[in-house]
C-alpha cells in the first residue's frame, strides 16, 4: 500500500460523508424529538381552549336572532337510574321536546319527538341556510323553529328540555344561557343531569347582513 | 462557531417540523353558519414539510420539489457545508471552491421564508377575512437561515483575516 506523503489532506470524500450524515442525523433526531412530544400530547391539545376563529361571532344588541335547539343527545337512563318512561323496555327511551323562556316568558316550544336518544328540530334550518348562501332567493322568515329574540347583552335565556309524559314531565336537563355567551352559529352544552349534551343553533333573523355575502 | 452551527441544526429541525402557517378561511359575520353549513373548512396548519408534502399529494408536484430544494435541501447543505469549512479551518487548509459554495447556498435558504411572508401580505386582502396566519415554526425557520447567514459571514472574515 502506498503511504501518504506528511502533509497531505486526507480525501475529502469520506469527511463529506461523516459531515453530512451527523448533519442530517442532527436534524432527524430534533424533528424526531419534536413529532414524538407532539403525538404524546393529545389531550392537552384537545383541552386546549378554540381559537378565536372557532368561538363564532358574538350577539349584536337589539339584533333579533332565532335560538333554537338543533340536537339532544340524552342519556340512556335518568340520573337515579330509573328508566325514562314505564312500560316494556321497548318504549323506555325518553320522547324529548324543549322551550325556551325569556325574560319569564316561555317564548317557545318545540314539538315532541317519540322515543329517542338523539333528537334533532332544526333538519330545516341548515338545507334553508345552505340554499341561501348558495343564490336561491329565499328568506331567513321561512325558518320557524327556535324562539326568537331580540339581543340584550344583559339578559339570559332558560332552555328546558323535558320528557314529556302523561302526568308529569320529567326534566331531563335545564340550563340559563347569558346572551354574552350565546354565538352565531352551532355551540355544544354539555349536559350535567339527563342530558349528555345538547347543540344550540342561533341564527340572525336579518338577512340583509348576509347579502353582501352571497354570490 | 460549531456551536453556533448545532443550533442552527436545531433551530431549522424546527422550523421544517413545527406549525408555520395556519390557513384561516372565513366569509365576513356569516363565517360561523357558513361553516356549520360544511361551506367553508376548518383552520387548517401547515409545517414546512406538511405543507410540500400536502402539494405533492394535491399534483402540484413542481411547487412541491421547487419548494422542497429551497426550504429543505439547500439549507441543509449550507450548514453540512459550514461545518466542512470550519472542520477544515481547524486543520488550516480550505479547499478553494468550499466558501464560494457556502456563499451560493446561503443566497437561496431564505427563498421559503419571503415566500410566506409574500402570502400573508396577500392573505390580507382575501375577500370574508380569509388570511395566512403565521405560527412559531416560521419564526424558529427565519432565524435559522439567518444564523446562518451570519455564521457563513463570520467563517468568510475568520478564514480571510488568518490567510
Amino acid at each position: 500500500m502506498e503511504a501518504r506523503p506528511p502533509g497531505t489532506p486526507r480525501r475529502a470524500l469520506p469527511s463529506f460523508l461523516w459531515t453530512g450524515a451527523t448533519s442530517l442525523l442532527a436534524i432527524a433526531a430534533v424533528a424526531g424529538i419534536y413529532l414524538a412530544a407532539r403525538s404524546r400530547l393529545p389531550e392537552r391539545e384537545a383541552e386546549a381552549p378554540a381559537s378565536p376563529e372557532r368561538e363564532g361571532t358574538e350577539l349584536i344588541e337589539g339584533m333579533d336572532y332565532r335560538v333554537m335547539v338543533a340536537v339532544a343527545r340524552i342519556k340512556p337512563e335518568k340520573p337515579d337510574g330509573g328508566k325514562w318512561d314505564s312500560g316494556s323496555s321497548s318504549n323506555a327511551a325518553p320522547d324529548p321536546f324543549y322551550e325556551i323562556w325569556w325574560r319569564g316568558n316561555r317564548v317557545y316550544e318545540s314539538h315532541e319527538v317519540e322515543d329517542v336518544l338523539v333528537a334533532s328540530w332544526s333538519n330545516v334550518a341548515l338545507p334553508e341556510l345552505y340554499a341561501l348562501l348558495t343564490g336561491a332567493k329565499l328568506s331567513l322568515e321561512t325558518i320557524k323553529e327556535g324562539a326568537l329574540i331580540t339581543a340584550r347583552l344583559s339578559d339570559a335565556i332558560d332552555i328546558r328540555i323535558l320528557d314529556d309524559d302523561p302526568i308529569h314531565d320529567d326534566v331531563i336537563e335545564e340550563f340559563t344561557i347569558g346572551m354574552t355567551e350565546l354565538r352565531v352559529g352551532d355551540q355544544l352544552r354539555e349536559g350535567r343531569y339527563g342530558l349528555e349534551s345538547a347543540t344550540l343553533r342561533v341564527i340572525p333573523r336579518d338577512t340583509r347582513q348576509l347579502e353582501h355575502f352571497i354570490r | 462557531m460549531a456551536t453556533l452551527n448545532w443550533l442552527c441544526h436545531g433551530m431549522l429541525a424546527a422550523g421544517l417540523v413545527m406549525p408555520c402557517m395556519t390557513f384561516v378561511s372565513r366569509m365576513g359575520d356569516a363565517t360561523d353558519i357558513a361553516r356549520a353549513a360544511g361551506l367553508i373548512p376548518d383552520p387548517k396548519t401547515y409545517s414546512v414539510l406538511s405543507g410540500i408534502l400536502a402539494l405533492f399529494e394535491d399534483g402540484d408536484v413542481l411547487i412541491g420539489g421547487v419548494l422542497l430544494v429551497f426550504s429543505v435541501l439547500f439549507p441543509v447543505a449550507k450548514l453540512i457545508a459550514v461545518r466542512l469549512v470550519l472542520g477544515c479551518a481547524t486543520r488550516g487548509a480550505i479547499p478553494p471552491g468550499m466558501l464560494k459554495a457556502v456563499t451560493a447556498l446561503s443566497k437561496y435558504s431564505m427563498v421559503d421564508v419571503f415566500v410566506i411572508a409574500l402570502l400573508v401580505v396577500a392573505s390580507k386582502t382575501m375577500p370574508g377575512g380569509s388570511r395566512i396566519r403565521p405560527e412559531w415554526g416560521l419564526l424558529a425557520f427565519g432565524a435559522a437561515a439567518l444564523l446562518s447567514m451570519g455564521l457563513t459571514s463570520a467563517v468568510r472574515r475568520a478564514t480571510t483575516s488568518a490567510g
